[in-house]
């Protein structure tokens, strides 16, 4: 049969490594995030013991040593694919990322689909920013006698009386609903800018 | 050995742990299934992490904070069994094992020794931390008064709540 003339493309996919990194982020963030709201419910970054805690259904590990383990025994793991996936990106997709010239273009363009595309590439580009800081604030909380430079820098809420623990904490904390947000942004533009094709080509 | 293994420190880390491991295991008993997932993800990636750990161990010492920063209602008191009232003239910090000299030591013999004190974060497992001025002495000058054998590789430390724990001697 004469296949039709008006058949899509196929889809082009993007390299194999992207999609890896890609999947392979989402996957351990889930534990990460589930394993962290376990720690969390321990004694609640907001109201302290006697604080809300978040529903047992979102957590990972039954108890606050279970959330732990999968909390530091994922945190390797997804710092590396973190890490190399930003490197890789760096050195062979850069042109993928956002650049300064992306805000001029969401601010002055006439061209809305141009714009969306920036807009899209500052989305995703700030949430391995957002994913590196959870990672450092982790550390600067692993570690704090060993990083006490990294805990240090938190120290700035206490001209406002709010410890540098805290601080720290709230600074963790923030990498859930921040990266939600963007979450939400990302898979809009994304199908906004190429539908359920844009997605396969990640995803597939 | 540094400052951070100051015997009081111990005792309110060991009960902190008390704590989680108390207030876990009713969770436990009624817990989901993902809790052997977790305990199994804790143990492949115990060793690995400890190599991590034992890298970054021991590059000075640990930081120290101004009287100013001292916070008491930060800290948060957890018992394994209640807080056990002690009796100040029977007490003794029985320390035996792998030591030349076992010891039983009373309260005035702890009070002859060295006396330290130092401000630091303690930082508890369930997420908070208290800045907190500690003194008393050395768990290392007791070990040392024992005359611990370079054999032992951990310390187990048993509290007066029945709550244990045990550290390595690094
Ligand atoms: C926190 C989780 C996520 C992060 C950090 C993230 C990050 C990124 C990054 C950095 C890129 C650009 C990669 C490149 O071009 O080399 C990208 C592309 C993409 N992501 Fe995600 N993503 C996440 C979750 C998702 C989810 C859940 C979906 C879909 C349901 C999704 C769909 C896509 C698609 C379709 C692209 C291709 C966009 C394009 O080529 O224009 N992402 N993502
Ligand atoms: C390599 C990366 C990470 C490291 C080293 C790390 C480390 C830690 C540590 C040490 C704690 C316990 C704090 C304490 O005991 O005082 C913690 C708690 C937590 N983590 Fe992470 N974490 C990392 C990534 C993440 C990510 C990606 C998320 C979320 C998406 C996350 C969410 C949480 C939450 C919600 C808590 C509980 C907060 C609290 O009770 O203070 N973590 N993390």
């Amino acid at each position: 049969m004469p296949e039709p003339p008006d058949r899509p493309a196929p889809i082009r996919l993007a390299p194999l490594w992207t999609r890896a990194f890609h999947t392979f982020n989402l996957l351990v963030l889930l534990v990460m995030a589930s394993s962290g709201l376990q720690i969390y419910n321990a004694n609640p970054v907001f109201g302290g013991r006697g604080g809300a805690t978040v529903p047992e259904s979102l957590t990972l590990g039954g108890w606050l040593a279970g959330g732990r383990d999968s909390h530091f025994g994922f945190m390797g793991l997804y710092a590396l694919n973190l890490g190399l996936w930003i490197v890789l990106l760096l050195v062979q997709r850069r042109r993928r990322l956002a650049k300064g010239g992306d805000l001029i273009t969401i601010k002055g363009s006439g061209n809305s689909g141009k714009r969306r595309l920036a807009s899209h590439r500052v989305v995703y580009s700030l949430m391995l920013v957002l994913l590196a800081f959870s990672l450092i604030t982790g550390l600067a909380m692993f570690k704090p006698a060993q990083f006490w430079w990294l805990s240090g820098l938190f120290a700035f809420g206490e001209a406002f009386g709010v410890s540098a623990w805290q601080t720290l904490r709230v600074c963790h904390f923030a990498t859930i609903p921040a990266i939600a947000l963007l979450l939400i942004a990302h898979v809009l533009l994304s199908w906004r800018i190429g539908g359920l094709r844009l997605l396969r080509s990640m995803l597939a | 050995m540094s400052r951070h293994l100051d015997p009081r420190h111990l005792i309110s880390r060991r009960r902190l742990l008390g704590f989680g491991l108390s207030g876990g295991s009713s969770l436990l008993l009624g817990g989901c299934a993902l809790n052997g997932f977790s305990e199994k993800v804790g143990e492949a990636s115990e060793p690995l992490n400890q190599r991590l750990e034992a890298l970054l161990q021991g590059r000075g010492p640990v930081p120290e904070f101004r009287p100013d920063q001292v916070d008491p209602a930060a800290l948060l008191v957890n018992s394994f069994n209640g807080i056990p009232r002690l009796n100040p003239a029977s007490y003794r910090l029985r320390v035996e094992g792998l030591v030349s000299r076992p010891l039983q030591l009373d309260l005035a013999a702890l009070a002859a020794l060295p006396q330290h004190s130092v401000i630091m974060r303690h930082v508890c497992v369930e997420g908070w931390a208290a800045i907190v001025a500690w003194s008393g002495v050395r768990l290392a000058d007791v070990l040392t008064l024992a005359g611990i054998s370079p054999l032992g590789g951990y310390i187990e430390i048993d509290s007066a709540d029945q709550y244990f724990e045990s550290w390595d001697l690094a």
